[in-house]
């Protein structure tokens, strides 16, 4: 299901982000915008979470974000 | 809130004696104020003596004035007829007070011993020196709301009471009863300016004293003005407001009394004011005149100095009630 | 390496309309792209495939083009429930021995924890369990994060042990607002950095768009932090039997809660039932299960009982979110008819610890042709970020809108004529250039006077105007419907009705598609054991869920005229549902009543599934808002006077609902105007206003007449309407303050402070 979540994210990518980040556009259900190109994270706005802690902050008590949610941190699951 | 003792007294006698048994006690009328506090942590008494069944909720015309119960709710004196006779300001202040809730529950003596609205003091957090710290977060924090005058510290709360304000214009005097007997003290001496040695109270009341009644003197002919400026309409504390009676000799003023809210650790009578009024006829020249000078010996803190204009505009505005002028 | 930036990549999509290369009709970042599902469906994100071509039933059954109940004013179905009390909100789920959550919070807005002593707590009467969400040398990154929880058998003496436990902090730097986290001497106080820049913004020629300006404009644009203030707070009930969670939560997602408190407690998601029958406000804040939903069902899974936590209203300012600040110091040019040129930004934000503003969509809507921008993120120590109504677009909004009216002074022009002359080129779903004129006529716009009243006294008025966009399309969503032999109807869905009317929407389409009263309909939702449904977040609730009940409840229809035809001698395909009868389309007296039709189902149930199929919503939506206001020149006070919304949400399910959502998000913008403000306390770090008497919000009299305009639009079908309309009116009535003093007021909120000295400033020539 993992997996599954985060293949679904236009913005965090298998394989480079934790599976257990999380945003808004996760959780909604909507149509895919048909023109590639303007793509654009409307729900993406900043609010991150982990799923594993339900806060902010991962497990290593360091914020969640996509920039350094990825591998290097203890964590971290890829 | 901590766990705590509830006292029902039937009379005065019993409520004071109450006050004084061991323990830290204290009284609860409408209980709008204290409960809060008790449920953020702020007060905690090990005992809570109702004074509603204990203290008089009458108001009583006595010697051409009237005698006002410390019980009486807020409701009941803001539609009193007698009082919105003879004292339109208290009246005027009433109606301003908190909430129809609020003012259903409230009573006279509560509003006037209520403590202080200052997020410092009623949050946790900050052991300020009405909490018994040492400091008051104001001067460097966030004072938007903080004192104008009277800033000399340690505190620099503004006071939190409505009606305290028309009491000490119409020259009131508060009736205190203790286990040991009773005293009368002018409203103009009840309120203290914050010093290291008082800055846990407001007032010249003693834990164990109560205040019984409010005894206002016949008013004589005058002309009253109150003006309140507050941001919402709504469950909103007053951003200033000032209270205005005037005594008239033929078109001059002969004497002036006027008295502003909001804006010091005390109701702040404003001499300046009341001299630039007194030998003026009534006009919204005079009333502006009589704005500039209760601000002119304003020291606001850092983010307050907006409370300048506002307080000149309430004391300017409130004349001008008195006057019978329109105010915007 | 992709781009994580938190603005889009250049020249792969601009912040703007414009980055929509020519076509810029659609919502700026608006556009609800992005991920698909969360459940259920197919996935359809980016790079999936295109959505499949409709089936046979969507294309049987569009929307009705002459509809009974879609679009009329439908009081909600449980309403009377809400008001009598029989409706139960987390808060009011009792369960057999259930026990009291409470959790001990950091007074500190940076600490290292020293030591957690639970050993009174522990010992304390009533009190069940106890446990360190933290451990100790573990830090504490804001006032209000969790440190660790109790229960106990009364609420009264769970809050007596909770201030029991001893907790010794160590005290670290803090940054308690932006300006103190971006001090260049400031310490290092977040991983990586207390400020993280985003990806420059570089399109056109930015200094030749000044070159032709006639006009520019340098000033910085500010809005503030708010917090979501949901009247019902964020609570849990949660009970186990066995390994099986049940968990009563006030959420706006059932699922998302369900794979939050799964992955929180470490337990499969299969043994999670997360349930939501009525919910009082979320506005983005209940997205995720939130830390608070796991430490409840932990206290429950350790102490063996059912545990209700609940969260008093001080640990909602500083722990379940809030809107994230935004500031832009921008340079803006125009050309002397009023053409813009060139917009260049450097913006800013904090969504307090660890976390940024993220994407900011400036300028907003209109077109600007050239564009240069770069963003900073600012981490303070405050409560995280969660999505809040419109994540981005209030605060871009502000920062476009006010400069618009400032732009349009400079060229002397109307600030509608000014906007339709600049607005994006008119499709469905932006239509300024149909509503901008429109409103002004309806307003009385003409009534304008220029900057600055010159009516004398001290009680100025003024008029002003904003428009807003955002996506709210929808997918994904699966629904079960049953029809019984006794003609009793249950639609089923793993929606939930966050305070919107879901519910009730639920059940009017199911009746519209099934020819029945709604009262002969009953709708199941807000529960996990219900088909999948996404999370009630960005609009998406009404296109996503609408689809699926309307062609599950086609397809059980269809299944029953199956069963009714022979009896009535004719094939399945002639038969119609209407009026609460089945019976042959072109000879309404050739058929039976429902009950008479439900009947031929004997000992059978029909009992199907099916799921959304687009073609029934829509994404993308516009709308423009007027306000008028009074100001009060001697004490800076601002009185809103009336307001005007025009929306458009495509096909309209339920008008009632409908202008609800619209009046609420109409307030809630009027109070980020004038009123809420998260206010910490600079040297200290810890909030001062933690409460709704120092919080402040709209009362009943500070709300003025609210007129509101709604755009049908049926043939784009459904569309959220959810987050636009409290997107425009906080910018529409800073225009209208400009309006009326003359003075530039940049920031929010309109505290008569800031009213004040923009009029001394004003006075001293100093605004323009």
């Amino acid at each position: 299901m993992e997996t599954e979540e985060n293949l679904r994210s236009t913005r965090i990518v298998f394989g480079v982000h934790c599976l257990k980040i999380r945003h808004k556009g996760m959780y909604v259900s909507y149509e895919p915008d048909p023109d590639p190109a303007v793509y654009n994270e409307l729900f993406d706005s900043g609010s991150y979470w982990c799923a594993q802690t339900q806060t902010s902050f991962g497990p290593d008590g360091q914020p969640v974000r996509p920039d350094i949610c990825q591998g290097g941190r203890t964590c971290c699951a890829l | 809130m901590k766990a705590f003792a509830y006292v029902n007294p039937a009379n005065e006698k019993e409520a004071v004696a109450a006050l004084r048994d061991a323990g830290v006690a204290m009284p609860i009328g409408g209980g709008q104020d204290i409960l809060a506090r008790m449920k953020d942590y702020i007060t905690a008494p090990d005992r809570l003596v109702n004074i509603k069944n204990a203290l008089d909720a009458t108001i009583t015309p006595v010697a051409g004035g009237l005698r006002i119960g410390a019980a009486v709710k807020i409701v009941d004196l803001a539609e009193n007829a007698q009082v919105s006779r003879l004292y339109p300001n208290i009246s005027a202040a009433a109606i301003e007070v908190g909430t129809p809730q609020i003012r259903n529950q409230g009573t006279v003596g509560g509003n006037i011993n209520q403590r202080p609205r200052c997020w410092y003091f009623k949050n946790e957090e900050f052991l300020c020196y009405k909490k018994g710290g040492n400091r008051c977060f104001a001067p460097a924090g966030e004072n938007q709301y903080h004192a104008i005058f009277g800033n000399d510290g340690p505190s620099h709360i503004v006071h939190p009471s409505s009606l305290a304000v028309p009491f000490l214009a119409y020259g009131a005097k508060f009736r205190v009863v203790s286990a040991s007997g009773e005293r009368e003290v002018a409203a103009a001496n009840f309120f203290t300016l914050p010093t290291l040695q008082n800055v846990l109270k407001e007032n010249v009341l003693a834990d164990d004293e109560l205040l019984t009644h409010v005894i206002l003197p016949a008013p004589g002919t005058a002309r009253h003005g109150h003006y309140e400026v507050r941001y919402k309409e709504s469950h909103d504390w007053p951003l200033a407001f000032a209270t205005v009676i005037l005594k008239m000799s033929g078109q001059t003023i002969s004497s002036a009394s006027v008295v502003l809210g909001a804006v010091a650790p005390i109701p702040w009578r404003s001499e300046e004011a009341e001299r630039a009024l007194v030998g003026k006829t009534l006009s919204e020249a005079t009333a502006a005149a009589a704005g500039e000078a209760a601000v002119r010996g304003a020291a606001p803190l850092s983010r307050n100095g907006y409370k300048v204009q506002v307080t000149k505009t309430a004391v300017k505005r409130a004349v001008m009630r008195a006057a019978g002028l329109r105010t915007v | 390496m992709p781009n994580f930036d938190q603005q889009p990549p250049a020249g792969g999509g601009a912040p703007t309309p414009q980055g929509r290369g020519g076509a810029p009709g659609g919502a700026p970042p608006a556009g609800g792209r992005g991920a698909a599902p969360a459940g259920g469906a197919a996935p359809q994100g980016r790079g999936a495939a295109p959505p499949a071509p409709p089936s046979a039933l969507a294309l049987k059954y569009p929307w009705p083009a002459k509809p009974v109940l879609l679009g009329t004013r439908v009081k909600r179905i449980d309403g009377p429930d809400k008001v009598t009390g029989r409706a139960k909100y987390t808060h009011d789920i009792n369960r057999p021995g259930m026990l009291y959550g409470r959790i001990i919070r950091s007074p500190l807005p940076h600490a290292r924890i020293v030591s957690i002593d639970l050993s009174a707590a522990l010992k304390a009467p009533g009190v069940k369990a106890a446990y360190n969400v933290k451990e100790p040398g573990a830090q504490v990154m804001y006032q209000g994060d969790t440190v660790a929880a109790v229960a106990a058998d009364t609420e009264e003496r769970t809050k007596d042990a909770a201030r029991l436990v001893k907790v010794e902090y160590e005290a670290l730097p803090h940054f308690a607002n932006e300006e103190q986290a971006m001090d260049p001497d400031a310490p290092v106080v977040f991983m990586g950095g207390n400020t993280r820049p985003g990806t420059a913004q570089d399109v056109g020629d930015i200094e030749a768009g000044f070159k032709q300006s006639a006009h520019i404009i340098e000033a910085t644009y500010y809005t503030h932090v708010i917090t979501h203030v949901c009247l019902e707070s964020h609570s849990i009930v949660a009970e186990w039997e066995g390994d099986k969670l049940t968990a009563w939560c006030s959420t706006q997602g059932v699922f998302p809660s369900q794979q939050g408190l799964a992955m929180g407690l470490g337990i499969p998601a299969a043994n999670v039932r997360v349930i939501t029958q009525y919910m009082g406000g979320g506005f983005g804040s209940k997205l995720q299960a939130g830390a608070e939903a796991v430490i409840g069902a932990k206290l429950s899974q350790m102490a063996k009982l059912p545990v209700k936590l609940t969260l008093d209203r001080k640990e909602e300012h500083l722990d379940t979110g809030n809107r994230p600040s935004a500031g832009a110091k921008v340079k803006a040019g125009v050309t002397a008819d009023g053409t813009l040129t060139s917009y260049q930004a450097d913006s800013w934000g904090t969504g307090g610890a660890g976390q940024g503003v993220g994407n900011l969509p400036i300028p907003y809507i209109y077109t600007f042709p050239n564009r240069k921008r770069t963003h900073k993120d600012v981490y303070i120590n405050s409560g995280t970020q969660r999505p809040m109504r419109a994540p981005g677009h209030p605060q871009a909004c502000f920062l476009t809108e006010v400069l618009m009216d400032e732009l349009a002074d400079r060229v002397k022009m109307d600030p509608v004529e000014f906007r339709i002359k600049n607005a994006p080129v008119q499709v469905p779903s932006a239509m300024y250039r149909t509503y901008l004129p429109e409103g002004a006529k309806l307003f009385g716009w003409d009534k304008r006077h220029a900057t600055g009243d010159p009516t004398p006294g001290p009680i100025k008025t003024g008029f002003g105007v904003s428009v807003h966009t955002w996506g709210g399309g929808g997918s994904g969503t699966q629904a079960h419907c049953d029809i019984m032999a006794d003609g009793t109807v249950v639609m089923k869905c793993g929606t939930q009705d966050i305070g919107t009317g879901t519910r009730t929407i639920v059940a009017l389409v199911t009746a519209e598609t099934l020819g029945l009263p709604i009262t002969a309909v009953r709708a199941e939702i807000g529960d996990t054991n219900y088909p999948r449904s996404g999370g009630s977040g960005g609009s998406t609730t009404a296109p996503s869920a609408m689809p699926a009940i309307r062609l599950t409840a086609a397809k059980a229809l269809e299944a029953l005229f199956v069963k009714v035809a022979p009896t009535l001698g004719v094939s399945a395909d002639t038969l119609v549902a209407t009026n609460g009868r089945i019976h042959v389309k072109d000879d309404p007296t050739k058929g039976v009543t429902w009950k008479d039709a439900c009947k031929t189902l004997g000992a059978d149930t029909i009992s199907v599934d099916h799921m959304w199929e687009a073609g029934l919503s829509s994404v993308n939506s516009s709308g423009a808002q007027f306000t008028e206001v009074a100001v009060d020149i001697e004490t800076g006070i601002v009185k809103v006077k009336r307001i005007l919304a025009i929306q458009d949400c495509g096909l309209v399910v339920d008008r009632l609902t409908c202008e609800s959502q619209i009046y609420g998000g109409v307030i809630s913008s009027m109070n980020f105007a004038l009123y809420e403000d998260r206010i910490l306390d600079r040297v200290t770090g810890q909030m001062v206003n933690p409460n709704m008497e120092m919080y402040l919000l709209a009362g009943m009299s500070d709300i003025p007449k609210i007129d509101i305009i709604l755009k049908d639009m049926p043939e784009r079908g459904v569309v959220g309407v959810g987050e636009p309309p409290t997107v425009s009116l906080s910018a529409a009535i800073a225009n209208a303050v400009r309006n009326a003093t003359g003075a530039a007021i940049r920031s929010l909120p309109l505290h008569p402070h800031k009213i004040l000295a923009a009029i001394e400033q004003q006075k001293a020539g100093g605004t323009l």
